[in-house]
């Protein structure tokens, strides 16, 4: 009786957030047609007498279900036309394409948290197909578009230095989407039961998992059983988040994170040391390859068929120091414009007050806001090109 | 926080869900279990390799292969028997992660 009444509870709840968000806006085809499904769902919940379900199974299955549409309400009611970060979703959009090599639909939507430093890729919806099933085979509905749902802090949504730790986050998602991790893991247990690895390789190993230095044999006993160390398996994740990241915007993103660890030492059971983060970055970009990072570009390629890469283009622009938007013509110039906006932030900050006649005293924060301002226009810029180009050929063809 | 969970508890325990619903009559649940199990006995015979298994439920399959080899080779995955299913529900209620405490 009591399961009944608290999935009553559970939907009233619900009801009254659905209330709330069922007229949101958007700026796309593909959010407000996830927004129809998230209806039709509704009113199916909604006809249901819970007091009549009796199997245990059945409360679970609305409970999961229930979850789910909060989960989606959670992300889409900050992606409305008039919050959602636009132009840095319209980034991860394209480096998002180059990796959804099975064309599957996917909606990139946001959340903004009061955390200054949370930045989060939040797997729940985006990498349990399962919901999706147990929807359908409830309710006979078919969500066509799957949310990837990303967190940033709320103060920084139009931050175009800081949001290239998002490139990150995205990673987080190319990563458990196709397993790269939990694979790296395997290799590494292979090579160790198979007394593959020489002296050299097994001192990076030990320097980049440090729970090899004395747990080895426990590590792989377990895994023998069937159980993984989630904290190695995390590891790897950062490792390789990091790595997808830097294709898009070289090591910007070792920037940020050294400053807000205040470049720690030291592991936790989620992250590792900063200074193994950034050195993993600086080898990739430098090419130079050790076990541990051919393992990771190894175990990418296997589970993706796609390579870890250099994956944007570099270019020289006075632009920003004359205070206009660059001409992006490209969509590997696109992450690069966040490579450029931190150059101009570290080293070009001091040319703009005499390049522009500024005879007033410039701040740090004028600087930000113009920084930001121009990154933002050039990528506004760019988005409003290819889409008018697009229109053209087809107008054209 | 009163409750936590992961992506993998949460995986596991909705293909859990789907295995009881299964067993008490929904046999609307085979066409989402069975390929799983499918995959993983797949998987233990070497008819299929890690990169060809279901990426969605790679942690279950990779779980279920290593967690009883044995059985999961001798399933056979177009006709899985009620007390097989049985056998597959105490193999994911025995699921647990390792940890070095």
């Amino acid at each position: 009786m009591n399961d009944q009444r608290l999935l009553d509870l559970h939907f009233s709840q619900l009801t009254k957030a659905w209330n709330k968000s069922k007229n949101n806006k958007y700026s796309d085809r593909q959010k407000k047609s996830y927004q129809k499904k998230l209806e039709q769902l509704y009113d199916k919940l909604a006809e249901e007498d819970f007091s009549t379900l009796t199997d245990p199974n059945q409360i679970a299955a609305r409970y999961k279900i229930i979850t789910f549409f909060f989960k989606s309400l959670e992300f889409l009611d900050y992606s409305v036309i008039n919050l959602i970060p636009f132009e840095i979703v319209q980034c991860l959009e394209i480096a998002l394409k180059e990796w959804n090599t099975k064309k599957e639909n996917y909606i990139i939507v946001t959340s903004f948290s009061n955390y200054m430093n949370h930045f989060s890729f939040d797997s729940l919806i985006a990498l349990n197909d399962s919901y999706h099933k147990l929807i359908e085979a409830v309710y006979s509905i078919k969500f066509e578009s799957k949310l990837i749902q990303i967190n940033l802090p709320r103060f920084l949504s139009r931050d175009y230095l800081a949001n290239v730790v998002l490139y990150h986050e995205l990673g987080h998602f190319i990563d458990r989407k196709n397993n790269i991790s939990l694979n790296g893991y395997r290799m590494i247990m292979d090579d160790l039961a198979n007394n593959k690895l020489d002296e050299t390789q097994m001192k990076q190993l030990v320097k980049y998992f440090p729970h090899f230095l004395s747990h080895t044999q426990m590590i792989i006993d377990n895994y023998n059983a069937g159980k993984i160390h989630p904290e190695i398996q995390y590891h790897i994740a950062e490792y390789f988040s990091d790595l997808f990241a830097s294709q898009y915007i070289d090591e910007c993103s070792s920037y940020y994170l050294e400053y807000i660890t205040q470049k720690s030492p030291n592991k936790t059971t989620k992250h590792p040391s900063t200074t193994n983060r950034v050195e993993m970055v600086s080898s990739f970009i430098n090419s130079e390859y050790h076990y541990v990072l051919k393992l990771i570009m190894d175990a990418t390629t296997a589970m993706t068929g796609n390579e870890l890469k250099v994956r944007y283009k570099s270019f020289e622009s006075e632009d920003f120091i004359n205070l206009i938007p660059v001409e992006i013509k490209s969509e590997e110039e696109l992450h690069y414009l966040f490579v450029y906006g931190w150059k101009m932030w570290l080293n070009e900050y001091s040319k703009f007050k005499p390049h522009n006649g500024m005879s007033w005293d410039l701040k740090p924060s004028k600087v930000y806001e113009i920084i930001n301002n121009l990154i933002e226009k050039s990528i506004g810029n760019y988005i409003v090109k290819s889409h008018w180009d697009k229109v053209q050929q087809n107008v054209s063809a | 926080m009163i409750y936590s969970h992961n992506v993998e508890d949460d995986k596991f325990s909705l293909f859990t869900l789907f295995v009881k619903s299964l067993l008490s009559g929904e046999k609307k649940y085979e066409g989402i279990v069975n390929p799983v199990l499918k995959d993983a006995h797949e998987l233990a015979v070497k008819e299929k390799d890690v990169q060809e298994i279901d990426k969605d439920n790679f942690s279950i399959i990779i779980y279920l292969e290593r967690k009883n080899p044995e059985f999961i080779k001798k399933i056979q995955p177009d006709h899985i028997s009620d007390e097989e299913y049985k056998t597959v529900l105490s193999l994911l209620e025995d699921h647990s992660q390792a940890s070095f405490i």
